[in-house]
């Protein structure tokens, strides 16, 4: 029996919903309490090659050596080092909603550091952003910081054209 | 400065739609009948179950769907932290297996253990039309 065109096509709804819990580590956990309680932002300098890295790290990752003891501060200010605009609706993991677009999204160098973060922007217009632009981050008020990357809400710019 | 581990309690949500095809479509429609559907492969002659719309071992399309047996046999199992038995199921006639949850005391089971499929009394239409296998 062929029962193919018998049958109603059968779509089925799921939520895939997963909880877990992360251990942040030592490095993180400090690099995020001092975002909680301070909004300073930190991060760790290569003992043989001198580059910082942010988010803070014990090793470098080019020449795999131990990090300082002593961190550094960078930011809150820094350069936007690429950048777009999500103009495209996609499921947020964390919420399981659709984010509404459009909303700037930027990868930023902070100022006293060698890496990269990506994080919000609050420009939507291409044409009002470049590579090398001035950034700022902002930070949630006090008392409502968590101690999670949220707590910068966005980074702002600083500069028009 | 000296500050508590932290752990994130974190989840991740992602809602999907699952579109089942004719092959399951047919299959999840047959188990509301009390019938397990499998699709037998005219090429290299086994039979898969459930039934899929290609032939896992010869690649061959599979469009014809037929009733198998709905009791079978172990082929392997586990057990998981709760006590709940899962097993891979080869039905009379198939020439595959598929899991699924076996209703029974772990120290019953065993591989070549013979089941039997409990469908639900009044079934949804996914997979759960089977509440389990039950030892026959």
């Amino acid at each position: 029996m062929t029962m193919a065109d018998q049958n109603e096509a059968l779509r089925l709804e799921y939520l895939a919903n997963f909880e877990y819990d992360y251990a942040a580590g030592a490095y993180a956990t400090r690099f995020m309490t001092e975002l909680k309680e301070t909004t300073r932002l930190y991060g760790t300098e290569c003992s043989e090659c001198g580059r910082v890295y942010v988010p803070p790290r014990p090793l470098c990752g080019i020449c795999s050596a131990r990090t300082k003891d002593e961190w550094v501060e960078v930011g809150p200010k820094g350069t936007l080092t690429g950048f777009t605009v999500v103009e495209i609706p996609f499921i947020d993991p964390m919420t399981g909603e659709k984010r509404p677009v459009p909303y700037g999204f930027a990868f930023v160098r902070l100022d006293g550091c060698d890496t990269n973060m990506y994080h919000f922007i609050d420009e939507t217009d291409h044409d009002k952003m470049w590579v090398g632009m001035a950034v700022e981050a902002v930070f949630k008020p006090d008392g409502e910081r968590e101690g999670k990357m949220s707590d910068i809400m966005y980074f702002r710019t600083l500069e028009e054209k | 400065m000296t500050v508590e581990p932290i752990v994130y309690h974190q989840r991740i949500k992602l809602p999907y739609r699952y579109t089942a095809g004719d092959a399951v479509t047919a299959f999840i429609d047959g188990l509301a009948e009390g019938t397990i559907l499998g699709a037998p492969c005219g090429r290299c002659e086994a039979t898969v179950v459930p039934a899929r719309p290609f032939c896992p071992t010869c690649s061959g399309s599979l469009t014809e769907f037929v009733p198998v047996g709905t009791g079978g046999e172990i082929t392997t199992f586990t057990v998981d932290g709760d006590g709940r038995v899962m097993a891979m199921i080869r039905l009379d006639g198939a020439d595959t297996a598929f899991p699924f949850v076996v209703d029974a005391d772990p120290s019953d089971v065993s591989i070549g253990t013979r089941v039997e499929a409990r469908f639900a009394a009044d079934p949804p239409r996914t997979v759960e039309a089977i509440e389990a296998f039950v030892i026959a």
